[in-house]
């Protein structure tokens, strides 16, 4: 494959008067080097960043054409920050690659580092897609039109106003999920789900040791999945929507907003469900209840939703906010 | 996918595979305990051969490399030299390789061992280690701890619910976790073999996530071959 290999912001001792020192989040003072460049980039269609050393923030913009980069290394000595090393690769398929490194022993290696870094702030044309990597740096995406995947080790994830699919990996730190249209599927094993205005087909969320609150989802499916942490949705239960939500240790709680169309719900839970609409047809099967909900004003042949919802050790809880909630 | 060949095993440890030839490789190898053993077996000849030392080559002998090159024809198919300056650069670089291994490998074909190597064994300086390099491994080590630590959160949660299982199942459960925990053992080898490389540890942290999603999967389901949900 051919390709256009550029090395860019290769800082080494004798820029170091460019830099300054400053305090970084972590208190100690730091010596810093903040460089801007710009990547032709026209027929971009896939921009990847992997950055071990530190964040990484993603607009998209509508300047067509080019990918604009601020990287901001950080050191506490100019021997370590000259170390620090941004590259990218534009290869003639569409795919921009932008990677950091650290030189070490004579190579330049792609690792986490504790006392140094490369913090990144990237403006890309919206329709480009977006793959970004991160250690222990926060890593986010906003105003993208073709879809992000991001992953992490330790640091948060944040999305809003996405197109296209969103898809996410993470250790821990937590995910905050806003104004998303596509598909979604989140995983992660540490940390809260915040998950706001989502309109994509179909959300998919995991989690172990955290818990998932998932306000005005329109996707007609949703999975929503915690072993240690509680569920939360709040919304509008849609016509032929289906609801799978489930929770080992942690309670489940369903808010509908309005009247929710009419629904086939199956629950298991440690205590009785609790429900405040009108179920029929109450039976159990085995450890599950299985019940209907009609509607109050539903129209004739109204497609039906399925509620799925588990709580081994906890609750499951279907009931409008409280008055003091709403307040 | 299948077990990819062992030179694509060696180009992946070595970094040189494309990311999506790397990540499939990587999947692949989660949950593949034949390329796991190769992966740790080629590991341990990087580490080897890392081990090996390293003279520097008599001051003559890049001259001489740049002396032969120089002299030697330009080939009719080569046809504009700066557009393959990159290759014949790395070339350089493979045959001074070439020679240093020809020197430093005892018994190499069509050499003979060299009397200047003990010498340099003797004199070879200990490197201290790099402290950004400490830096990297403590980084990997913290993650790796978050990982165990989660591990061990769901094994707490697994044994409340084992309790109602047949002993069937909880057989069929702990010959699963003793998988994982074998192929966790060997990425934690291969990580330790090689410092510096995130391969091995991308590998180990693969090998955590499988176990934990077994795990959840396990808590979840009450009873991993009863799911009596209608």
């Amino acid at each position: 494959m051919r390709m256009r290999r550029f090395s860019l912001l290769v800082l080494g001792l004798a820029a170091a008067p460019a830099a300054a020192w400053a305090a970084p989040e972590g208190g100690d003072a730091a010596l810093v080097d903040r460089r801007e460049i710009v990547i032709p980039a026209r027929a971009a269609e896939l921009v990847r960043i992997d950055n071990l050393l530190g964040r990484v923030m993603v607009r998209g913009t509508s300047r067509a054409g080019e990918i604009h980069v601020i990287a901001e290394k950080h050191a506490p000595s100019a021997e370590a920050l000259g170390r620090l090393r941004v590259h990218y690769t534009a290869f003639e398929s569409g795919e921009v690659a932008i990677d950091t490194r650290v030189e070490l022993g004579g190579r330049e290696r792609s690792l986490p580092l504790g006392g140094s870094g490369v913090d990144l702030v990237l403006e890309i044309p919206a329709d480009v897609a977006v793959e970004a990597k991160t250690f222990g740096g926060d890593v986010s995406a906003q105003g993208l039109r073709a879809g992000a995947k991001l992953e992490t080790t330790g640091g948060k994830i944040g999305v809003s106003d996405v197109r296209g699919g969103v898809v996410t990996h993470q250790l821990r730190g937590g995910q905050k999920l806003a104004a998303v249209e596509g598909d979604v599927d989140l995983d992660g094993v540490e940390g809260d789900m915040d998950l706001r205005d989502l309109g994509g087909g179909r959300v998919d969320a995991r989690v172990v040791d955290g818990s998932i609150r998932a306000e005005d989802v329109r996707s007609g499916f949703v999975r929503l999945v915690t072993t240690t942490g509680e569920i939360v949705l709040i919304g509008v239960i849609r016509p032929a929507a289906h609801y799978d939500l489930r929770s080992y240790a942690g309670d489940v709680r369903v808010v509908p907003v309005g009247d929710p169309a009419p629904f086939t719900l199956r629950a298991r839970s440690a205590s009785p469900v609790a429900a405040s609409f009108p179920l029929r047809a109450s039976r159990r099967d085995g450890e599950w209840l299985r019940a209907e909900y009609i509607g109050r004003r539903a129209p004739v042949r109204a497609r039906t939703a399925l509620l799925e919802l588990s709580s081994t050790l906890g609750r499951v809880i279907i009931q409008p906010r409280t008055a003091a909630e709403l307040r | 996918m299948s077990c990819p060949a062992t030179e694509r095993l060696s180009a992946f440890i070595d970094g040189d595979l494309a990311r999506a030839e790397a990540e499939a490789t990587r999947t692949h190898a989660a949950g593949c305990a034949r390329c796991t053993a190769a992966l740790s077996d080629l590991g341990a000849l990087v580490t080897a051969a890392r081990g090996l030392d390293s003279p520097e080559p008599p001051p003559t002998l890049w001259m001489s490399l740049d002396g032969a090159l120089a002299r030697a024809e330009r080939p009719s198919w080569l046809a504009s030299w700066s557009s393959w300056r990159p290759f014949a650069a790395g070339a350089l670089v493979g045959a001074a390789a070439l020679a240093l291994a020809l020197i430093v490998l005892p018994g190499g074909r069509g050499t003979h061992p060299l009397e200047a190597p003990a010498t340099a064994v003797a004199v070879a300086p200990t490197v201290a280690p790099d402290p950004l390099l400490e830096e990297a491994e403590a980084e990997f080590a913290r993650a790796g701890a978050s990982y165990e630590r989660s591990i061990e959160k769901l094994r707490g949660l697994l044994e409340r619910e084992e309790k109602g299982w047949s002993a069937d199942e909880r057989a069929r459960v702990a010959d699963r976790l003793a998988g994982l925990d074998d192929l966790i053992a060997r990425s934690r080898e291969l990580a330790r073999q090689t410092p510096g490389d995130r391969t091995g540890n991308e590998q180990l942290f693969a090998a955590y996530q499988q176990k934990i999603a077994f795990l959840a999967a396990a808590v979840h389901r009450g009873g991993v071959w009863s799911d009596q949900r209608p």
